[in-house]
């Protein structure tokens, strides 16, 4: 079984968020793999010690090479070869021309099937996945939270509103993975030692043009202000005036 | 609390090996979800966390610098960096990694023979047998030499007679590599958990390194296949290097509680409010934490010089000492300043402090104290021992 993960590098969740002149600053930024792509890692990995076969990791990033041991941790997990597609200009949230970029090379994969997380925690777009398998004319399933091999199908469970969807679909498909989808492993030291011995290969590829939306200005949301302390001589003064700027200020009343 | 991201003031991982920042950040990750959430109460109830063991094992941390015998045979600076990030866990953690790696495992490593260690260090490496380290005895701790145990040579065996104290791993071990005198030289016995007349009571009421294990170890006319002792070596240096190893691991664990304790002390001092401010924008808070800086990244990068010497064979054992003596001085320091920092809250189980630093009193004086490593450089700036 061809296995081909999605791996989406988004700036590290501690990193310090500036803008200036409406657009992120992001030369500061460390990255690391978004963790709902972790899921899918773990996934293949389990599917492949299960029927065998090849898990490779597809990731498009820019030139930028200190996402590298982040991505060998992800080999060290399981996976076997890591193909990152180096972008001068690359941006996070241009899904409709990353897709397409992405489609290019996972086509020549024959791969039977194609997992990553359901959103980049960057943008949260939700995009690339489902355009991915547009592009390369197959099915795919969004949001999964199980996913079991069935013969040559696949099955996959989403949570929806009250209840559970259970889904059949043959292969190839793509499928994008939900939190606590499974847990990740922690590797052993020997996988670690193992997963500088395969394959990392670096392709570079242009600019890609898609039908993607211009974000026109950047702001942080403005700073909370401080609250309110209602003054009185006895408790009841105090709940009345509290129940008046309910009514009259917040309206929840 | 934020995230820990560790401390690197001078940037030290760009000399680490792309493998050795992984190891680091396996561990980092490890003890973030599986030691610290559940090590207060382990601590409060002053058990060990058992069920670590075989995950420590799967991944392959005991014995990780050694090599063969499933093994890991990473460098001595990854090894460091395992204790490290363990030890900021807690103590316990990193010491029982010390002893299974260092105390135990090692001897049979370097002074086994093939068969004794074809038997003992897969399964110790997996985590499936545990070792201890039987040197100390009651009235002999910095005086290893004058040891009172003794093996007398009886025919097809040994029979060991004597007491051993302050075993870290005793009484859950299924093995013990013991110092004894036979016929007045000392060697090393591996003693098996079964053998007749041997026991390992637990040790108990102490304040410190409450979630590791502490036993005494008592030999009455125990017998012990004669196949079982350490062949390839003579004399006080077994034990001697046996503990080099540990105290190597020392120099970067008791960094790691450092570490934590500053990570603890420098979000502490941004949220904590007094005077209508937050207490780190006091000039004697941030000389503090200035100092505990200075202190950790004097000691990283000792630590990691230290490493990549015994990586190339040019570490002594003097160079080891400092770096324990040093390190755990500074850490216990740190510790006592991080609770001052806290303020009463520093006393809390809620945060990390008091139990580091407890803990490192006991680091301070286990693996030859403080002033047994400073009589070791002063014997080498002399010539001249003045422990005898």
């Amino acid at each position: 079984m061809n296995i081909v993960v999605l791996i989406k590098m988004v700036p590290d969740t501690e990193s310090r968020l500036e803008i200036i002149d409406g657009k992120v600053n992001e030369s500061g930024f460390k990255y690391m793999v978004n963790p709902y792509d972790e899921f899918a890692v773990e996934q293949a990995v389990q599917f492949k010690e299960a029927v065998g076969g090849k898990v490779i990791i597809v990731s498009l990033f820019s030139n930028n090479a200190s996402i590298d041991t982040d991505l060998r941790k992800m080999m060290a997990i399981g996976a076997d070869e890591a193909i990152v597609l180096r972008q001068e200009g690359y941006r996070g949230d241009r899904p409709s021309s990353n897709a397409k970029i992405l489609a290019q090379t996972i086509k020549e994969l024959d791969a039977d099937l194609v997992i990553g997380g359901v959103q980049g925690i960057d943008y949260y777009q939700g995009a690339t996945g489902p355009m991915i398998a547009h592009m390369l004319g197959i099915p795919h399933v969004s949001g999964v939270t199980n996913l079991a091999l069935n013969g040559d199908k696949i099955t996959a469970k989403r949570q929806i509103e009250g209840g559970l969807q259970v889904i059949d679909s043959t292969m190839p498909v793509l499928i994008t993975c939900q939190k606590d989808m499974n847990k990740v492993r922690f590797p052993a030291l020997k996988d670690i030692m193992m997963s500088k011995r395969k394959s990392f290969e670096n392709r570079e590829v242009p600019l890609g043009e898609g039908n993607d939306i211009e974000t026109i200005d950047c702001s942080l949301p403005p700073a909370r202000g401080g609250g309110v302390i209602i003054e009185g001589e006895t408790t009841e003064e105090k709940v009345d005036k509290l129940i008046e700027k309910l009514k009259t200020e917040a309206k929840v009343l | 609390m934020s995230r820990y991201e560790g401390v690197d003031f001078y940037n030290i991982e760009k000399h680490l090996t792309e493998e050795e920042i992984m190891v680091r950040d396996l561990v980092r990750d490890w003890v973030d979800e599986k030691v610290i959430p559940i090590i207060e109460d382990y601590y409060t109830k002053g058990t060990f966390p058992m069920e670590l063991i075989s995950e420590i094992g799967e991944m392959g941390l005991f014995g990780c610098n050694l090599e063969g015998y499933e093994c890991a045979g990473l460098s001595n600076v990854a090894y460091g960096l395992v204790c490290q990030e363990l030890e900021r866990g807690d103590s316990a953690i990193r010491s029982c990694v010390s002893v299974q790696g260092s105390l135990s495992m090692y001897p049979i490593h370097a002074f086994g023979t093939e068969e004794q260690k074809q038997k003992y260090l897969p399964g110790m490496a997996q985590g499936k047998l545990i070792g201890c380290f039987g040197l100390t005895e009651p009235d002999h701790g910095s005086d290893p030499g004058g040891m009172e145990t003794k093996a007398v040579d009886d025919g097809d065996s040994y029979v060991l007679n004597g007491a051993k104290m302050w075993i870290t791993n005793g009484t859950v071990a299924d093995l013990a590599i013991v110092w004894a005198k036979l016929e007045g030289k000392i060697r090393g016995f591996i003693v098996e958990k079964s053998d007749s007349g041997f026991s390992a009571p637990e040790m108990k009421g102490k304040h410190s390194l409450r979630a590791s294990i502490t036993s005494e170890l008592v030999f009455q006319d125990c017998k012990i296949p004669k196949d079982r002792v350490l062949p390839e070596v003579q004399g006080l240096k077994g034990p001697l290097s046996c503990l080099t190893q540990a105290r190597y691991g020392i120099t970067w664990g008791s960094i790691g509680a450092a570490m934590g304790c500053f990570h603890s002390s420098v979000d502490y001092s941004k949220s904590r409010i007094m005077f209508k401010k937050p207490i780190a924008s006091f000039q004697l808070v941030q000389n503090k934490l200035a100092w505990m800086l200075r202190e950790i990244t004097k000691g990283q990068l000792l630590a990691y010089h230290l490493g990549r010497a015994k990586d190339s064979g040019e570490a002594t054992p003097e160079m080891v000492s400092l770096g324990k003596m040093n390190n755990v001085d500074v850490a216990i320091q740190i510790a006592r300043m991080a609770r001052d920092i806290h303020g009463a809250n520093g006393i809390l189980n809620e945060y990390p402090i008091m139990r580091h630093m407890a803990n490192l009193e006991s680091v301070y004086t286990y693996e030859g104290t403080h002033d047994i490593h400073n009589l070791i450089l002063g014997r080498w700036i002399t010539g001249i021992q003045a422990f005898e």
